[in-house]
């Protein structure tokens, strides 16, 4: 084996031990803080009016929150274009990224091919706006700190990776998937020896790493927001705290 | 008990995940999506180099330098298009 073989197997392996590592952290830390969401007391109903009288209503609400963010609607119009936008585009690009990691591929996934791509050429116009508006807003500016600036750098540096591994510097996507398999089904296979496409799976992996102890958490605990998930019938049945001291009134 | 049971049907999950997936395919390779080509055909100077061309065919398609009809001249549509283009899940070839 020659010294390059040598140094691309070294290499190989440990860009698979970060995957690894990477998604060991990201499931860990999401079901860590999912456990910890569920675990905080909520002793009093602090829902949000106008509420929802029913269990229904709370689903139609948290449904609402997560695909059209309401509340942003009302307070900023161009903020929440840009994040509506954001989403929507993070979503069909995550969606047709499932791709590399299932046989067979659902119907659906390859039926998105087309408004995926155009997602994917989309994508950093937002993200460039949500970064600038951080920026030049001095209200924003004064709240923001260095995380802020992290989940955006990374969102946009994954972004620019991948369309250029998708458009430009082109790589064999028959070889990715083996790969991104290979990770699944817990039998490695080298990465494709494709600078770009190692910056995009190494930035992808910083991302998971950061996932679960950054604001990118919201993706998760808007379903554990006590103001958005609780009924709105405070009146209605005879609320008692479970960890209340019993009082004696003889 | 019942975490040993869930432990178990994880593990046959992955077990079963890892037998369905087919090794990739590859010209001349092995496996259910290995892709053949018939002999009597050699390679247009289009497709070298090999790297390239299959990181690019489509953009010729698309561009409109090539039809995807002609394609199937050479190409079985079964045994050597729409083995990789479902394994990495885009749009299939229909003849």
């Amino acid at each position: 084996m020659t010294d390059a073989a040598m140094i691309w197997n070294l290499l190989a392996a440990l860009i698979i031990g970060l995957g690894y590592l990477a998604a060991f952290v990201f499931v860990g830390g999401l079901l860590l803080r999912i456990a910890l969401y569920i675990k905080t007391p909520v002793p009093l109903k602090i829902v949000q009016t106008p509420g929802p009288k029913s269990a229904p209503g709370v689903l139609a609400r948290i449904a609402g929150d997560v695909l059209i963010f309401p509340n942003l609607f009302q307070a900023d119009k161009l903020l929440w274009l840009g994040a509506w936008i954001f989403h929507a585009c993070l979503f069909l690009i995550l969606v047709r990224h499932t791709r590399y990691f299932l046989y067979p591929v659902p119907e659906l996934v390859i039926d998105w091919q087309t408004i995926s791509v155009y997602a994917g050429f989309f994508f950093p116009i937002p993200a460039l706006y949500l970064f600038w508006r951080r920026l030049a807003s001095s209200r924003v500016l004064y709240i923001s700190g260095l995380p802020d600036y992290i989940t955006l750098i990374l969102l946009t540096a994954i972004a620019s990776t991948g369309m250029l591994v998708h458009y430009f510097a082109r790589v064999y996507l028959v070889d990715v998937k083996a790969f991104t398999l290979g990770l699944v089904t817990f039998a490695p296979v080298p990465p494709p020896q494709h600078p770009i496409f190692i910056a995009h799976f190494l930035l992808v992996c910083a991302l998971l790493i950061w996932f679960p102890f950054s604001k990118l958490m919201h993706a998760g605990g808007i379903f554990f927001s006590p103001t958005r998930n609780q009924i709105d019938n405070v009146l209605y049945p005879r609320y008692v705290n479970k960890w209340n001291e019993e009082v004696r009134v003889d | 008990m019942n975490k040993f049971l869930l432990l178990m049907l994880l593990l046959a999950l992955a077990a079963l995940t890892i037998a369905c997936v087919p090794e990739k395919p590859v010209k001349d390779g092995h496996g259910e999506l290995a892709v053949v080509i018939d002999r009597e055909f050699t390679s247009p100077v289009t497709h070298s180099p090999l790297d390239w061309w299959q990181t690019r065919h489509f953009q010729a398609v698309n561009n409109g330098d090539i039809k995807e009809k002609d394609c199937l001249y050479c190409h079985k549509v079964e045994r050597s298009c729409n083995n990789c283009h479902g394994y990495v899940g885009v749009r299939k070839i229909v003849p």
